[in-house]
Order: structure tokens, then C-alpha cells, then sequence
């Protein structure tokens, strides 16, 4: 009984990580994908690869960064196969667009679009560390695990990219 | 070292000391630069305002339905993974009775039981390899849940 137990107990965790998770891994996925459909795809298969692999997991390591990387992975694949069918990428552009909250002031809401718009613009490398930073909070090794990089190269994409958004920004900020 | 060629030094450091990324020597080095650099505070203050715009944007939350739909997915595989792990456990512990019994009454089976196990077994498999077969063919129509 007790083995039984324990597979139970397992997923009881993997559910409740799923509430605490469902969220970010969606909007990451869209973040990269620029598209909801391909996002809802991608964020379900994560959660369904996860649980298979759920007891060979290393349960001494942070599950964010394991997420991220499993979600990463499976829009990277769904981007190679767009690479094809171009009508996807165009479909997609608008629905990634942030939602500006009701409280926020005119100046700020047109300051947020400018900045989105820019982010876009970053090479991808730099643009997913500075997602994975700003916008999630992860720290730098998480994020080199989820991107399979260093450190050192974590640190670089983002200081390119903030700099580049300075640069682009500056008058605005 | 004169305070360009500092400046110059430090300058990359930056990003990485707002996130509080630096070691203790590196972020106190970066620290007293700042103190005496406007340049390098104006940008502190600018990836400040970047993160926190950052920070605030809003997107589309998913569809609830289907993420209702895939927590009730997860969440079944619990029960059903715990039941076949009672299931093979079961299984098991009837083969080790099974060997256990067998071993203790150890005999040569007459002819008649040779006949009739023989004959049961040939028709097991032929069952078995009719319903594979039947799943294998079984249509893969991945479309057939989508209203016409």
C-alpha cells in the first residue's frame, strides 16, 4: 500500500505545482510562440511530459527552471515546423500584445507598448533572457539552465539587451 | 587606473548588479563607481524604470476551460497509476504462490492434462494475437471529436 501511496502523493505535487505553474508556462510559451493555440498546445504537453518522467525527476533541484526547459524545448520544435507554414507566424503577431491593466495612466500604457514592440525587436537569445529575468524572475542559473547555457552568457544577452532598450528608450524614459 | 578606463570596466557589470548577480568584492567595486558616476546611475535608474515596465505587462490569460480540462487530466492518472501499481503488485504475488504451490506438489502432468493445457494455451494466444491485431488497425482519426 504504501508504494501506492507514495505515486499519489507524487502527483498530488505535481498538481499543485501545475496551479502555482499554469500560468507562467503559458505566457512563457506565448512569449516565444506569438501565437495562444500553439501556447495552450505546448503548455499541456509540458505538463503531461512532466508527469511521465515525474519519478526519475531529481527532487533536490527547483522545478521552474525544469518547466521552463521542457516548454522551451517543445516551442522551439513547433517554431521549426512554422518555419514551413509561414500564415502561422503572421496569425499569431497580435494575440502575444500585453493586456495594459485599467489603472494604468495613458503615458504609461503607450510606454509599455513602445517597450513591448522593442523587446520584440531583440535578437531571440537576448529577448528570452530578458523574459526569463524581468518578466518571470528567475535568477541567472536558472535561466542558463532553462536556455542551456552559462552564467557568463546569461549575463551578457542581458546586458546587450538592456542596453540596447536604453538606447532605443532613452527619450521616453 | 584613471576614471575611463574604470568606467569602462565597470560599465558591463551593471546589469549584473542591479539583479544582484555580482560577487560581494565585484558589487562593492561596482558600488563605489557608482557613488562618483552619474553616467552609470542614470543607467541603474533606466533598467530600474525597463524592469519594472517589464515587470507590469499584462497578457492574455489562457483559455480556463482547457486548463480545467488538463488539471482533470493530471489529476486522474493518480488514482489510475495507483491502481496498477496494486494491479502488478497483485499479479506478482500470485506468480510467486503459483511457483511456491507448484514447487511443493512437483509432479510429471499425465498425457490428458498435456492435451487440454496445450489446447487452451494455443487458443489463449490465438485470442491475443486476434486483439492486437484489432487495436493496431484500430482508425486513427485524430479529427473525430471535432463537430462537422
Amino acid at each position: 500500500m504504501a508504494v501506492g501511496t507514495n505515486v499519489a502523493e507524487q502527483d498530488v505535487e505535481l498538481v499543485e505545482l501545475f496551479h502555482q505553474y499554469k500560468v507562467k508556462a503559458f505566457h512563457f510559451a506565448l512569449q516565444t510562440l506569438g501565437n495562444r493555440d500553439d501556447a495552450m498546445d505546448v503548455t499541456q504537453e509540458a505538463f503531461l511530459r512532466l508527469q511521465r518522467h515525474w519519478r526519475r525527476r531529481d527532487a533536490s533541484r527547483p522545478f521552474a527552471p525544469w518547466l521552463y526547459s521542457v516548454v522551451r524545448n517543445l516551442a522551439i520544435d513547433v517554431l521549426r515546423k512554422r518555419s514551413t507554414r509561414r500564415e502561422c507566424e503572421l496569425e499569431g503577431a497580435p494575440e502575444v500584445s500585453p493586456v495594459p491593466s485599467p489603472e494604468t495612466n495613458a503615458q504609461r500604457k503607450e510606454l509599455s507598448a513602445r517597450l513591448w514592440a522593442e523587446i520584440q525587436r531583440l535578437p531571440e537569445a537576448q529577448r528570452e533572457t530578458l523574459l526569463l529575468r524581468d518578466w518571470h524572475g528567475l535568477s541567472y542559473s536558472e535561466i542558463a539552465e532553462v536556455t542551456g547555457t552559462n552564467v557568463t552568457t546569461v549575463n551578457s544577452r542581458l546586458h546587450d539587451a538592456r542596453e540596447r532598450l536604453r538606447e532605443r528608450l532613452r527619450r521616453y524614459l | 587606473m584613471n576614471r575611463t578606463g574604470k568606467h569602462e570596466e565597470i560599465h558591463p557589470m551593471l546589469s549584473a548588479y542591479f539583479d544582484e548577480e555580482l560577487t560581494q568584492a565585484d558589487s562593492q567595486r561596482v558600488h563605489l563607481h557608482v557613488e562618483e558616476c552619474e553616467e552609470c546611475r542614470s543607467a541603474l535608474r533606466e533598467m530600474y524604470e525597463i524592469q519594472q515596465l517589464t515587470s507590469e505587462m499584462k497578457f492574455r490569460q489562457p483559455p480556463e476551460a482547457i486548463m480545467e480540462a488538463l488539471e482533470t487530466r493530471i489529476s486522474v492518472q493518480a488514482p489510475r497509476k495507483m491502481g496498477w501499481t496494486l494491479v502488478i503488485a497483485g499479479l506478482a504475488g500470485w506468480l510467486l504462490y503459483a511457483l511456491a504451490y507448484a514447487w511443493k506438489h512437483l509432479r510429471w502432468p499425465t498425457m490428458v492434462e498435456l492435451l487440454v493445457e496445450g489446447t487452451v494455451a494455443g487458443l489463449a494466444l490465438v485470442f491475443i494475437s486476434v486483439l492486437r491485431q484489432r487495436l493496431l488497425e484500430r482508425p486513427h482519426d485524430r479529427y473525430r471529436k471535432v463537430r462537422k
